[in-house]
């Protein structure tokens, strides 16, 4: 009996202890999620250096792409084959997600063929980083077979990139997940800005939050390439020069449906100069990750 | 007492690792609730918004929505819908949108018609639970 009351008063003891640590941990959340702004009048606020982040989902941004008056430009996509001779972990991560919107801006031109040969390589790098067996394996398989379907492989290719975010963060591999995140941004903002349209133009200036946001994380990694960090440190510096107009306007309320239409009114001014030179370090990047 | 101490840290390591997976399996469950409300014709973004929120905590963080789009949020805690607040506010903190107005719906749709840059906010409804998973997905109508 004395030895029960001993071990359940080391368990209380215990559990007392792991409440504290529980508590602290989620307020830091190891390195993962730090406190900002925090002042009496609010509550705590879980702010997101690692892993609550959001940008516009880059498999979007190339949907965007107006296409019928576009050409397919085959000649800009990154380099598959390189995905056997990757030796660093942190470019392997660049690569998946770069390679990834090549897949899909493959299929929405319609070519199969070469979409297929991007989706083995993100299968290789999946597996190199020891993804592969944490992602459904049958939604790896659909991934693969509707490379010739564009609708089909946005919505599967955006689970799939979904699944290995949640795992990578899930698991203390936040840095990974960033990475990936910015390799499949800088190629879909990259193919967005070479397609030299108004609409590519409006869609590149709306990134000018995200690229703020990637260089913040990013700056937290180390990342042992120079290079990569000086073109992306010019880049939102760029994107910093675009200058940015905001009205407000009362929402629209629908209620029945469950939908608000957004009023609100954005607008950007990009010169010329600065779209190119935005342009040149996108295409700068592009070479620096799958070089 | 160094064999008590022993004891007490082995007890201590295998209750955290027990928690530990216990709130990941909870975060696990709370996903898979919440996609069932992202609807086919929504895509995801591809990014995954979890956190282990205790009481009056908030998490937070900003995106960009764009123009001529329309998306989906949806947010859970816990095990349960109706369980979250979430709020919308624009880049002037003005209250674009709260759950909270709306029985704490499980999702919402936004019509977007100027791209926006905005802060998603979620905190547990204290009335219904104290700690809990939070989830939150956003999704593009394609």
């Amino acid at each position: 009996m004395k030895k029960l009351v001993s071990a359940f008063s080391l368990s209380l003891i215990a559990i007392i202890a792991l409440t504290v640590s529980c508590d602290e941990r989620t307020a830091e959340n190891g390195g993962d999620v730090s406190q900002v702004d925090v002042d009496s009048s609010k509550s705590t606020i879980v702010n997101v250096s690692g892993k609550l982040f959001s940008i516009p989902s880059p498999i979007q941004t190339a949907s965007l792409i107006d296409r019928e008056n576009t050409p397919y430009r085959i000649d800009a996509l990154a380099d598959y084959n390189l995905a056997d001779n990757i030796p660093e972990r942190n470019m392997k991560a660049l690569n998946l997600g770069m390679l990834g919107i090549d897949m899909v801006y493959s299929s929405f031109y319609d070519d199969a063929q070469n979409s297929l040969k991007y989706y083995k390589a993100v299968d290789k790098l999946a597996v190199d980083l020891e993804l592969k067996s944490a992602i459904d394996q049958e939604l790896i398989k659909r991934v693969g077979s509707n490379v010739d379907n564009a609708d089909s492989l946005i919505y599967l290719s955006s689970s799939f990139y979904q699944a290995l975010d949640a795992y990578l963060k899930e698991n203390d591999r936040s840095e990974i997940a960033t990475l990936v995140l910015t390799g499949a941004w800088v190629e879909s903002t990259m193919l967005t800005a070479i397609s030299e349209s108004k609409p590519a133009k409006e869609a590149l200036a709306a990134q000018k939050k995200a690229s703020a946001t990637l260089y913040k994380l990013i700056a937290k990694i180390e990342l042992g390439n120079n290079d990569f960090s000086e073109q992306l440190d010019s880049l939102n510096t760029s994107f910093a020069n675009i200058e940015k107009e905001y009205q407000y306007v009362t929402p629209e309320v629908i209620p029945d449906q469950k939908k608000t239409i957004i009023k609100s009114e954005s607008s950007y001014k990009l010169s010329d100069s600065l779209y190119t030179d935005i342009q040149m370090r996108l295409i700068k990047l592009h070479r620096i990750i799958n070089g | 007492m160094a064999k008590n101490y022993l004891h007490l840290v082995l007890i201590s390591v295998v209750l955290n690792c027990f928690f530990a997976l216990h709130a990941r399996a909870q975060c696990d469950s709370t996903a898979a609730i919440a996609s069932k409300y992202m609807g086919e014709n929504f895509v995801s973004d591809g990014q995954s918004y979890r956190a282990l929120i205790f009481d009056d905590q908030i998490a937070e963080f900003t995106t960009t929505l764009y123009g001529k789009s329309t998306y989906r949020v949806v947010g859970i805690g816990g095990l349960e819908k109706e369980q979250l607040h979430f709020n919308i506010y624009d880049e002037d903190d003005n209250l674009l949108f709260s759950n909270a107005d709306y029985q704490n719906s499980a999702y919402w749709d936004f019509e977007i018609n100027s791209t926006l840059d905005c802060r998603i906010e979620a905190k547990l409804d204290l009335m219904k639970q104290k700690s809990g998973c939070a989830v939150l997905l956003i999704g593009f109508e394609q």
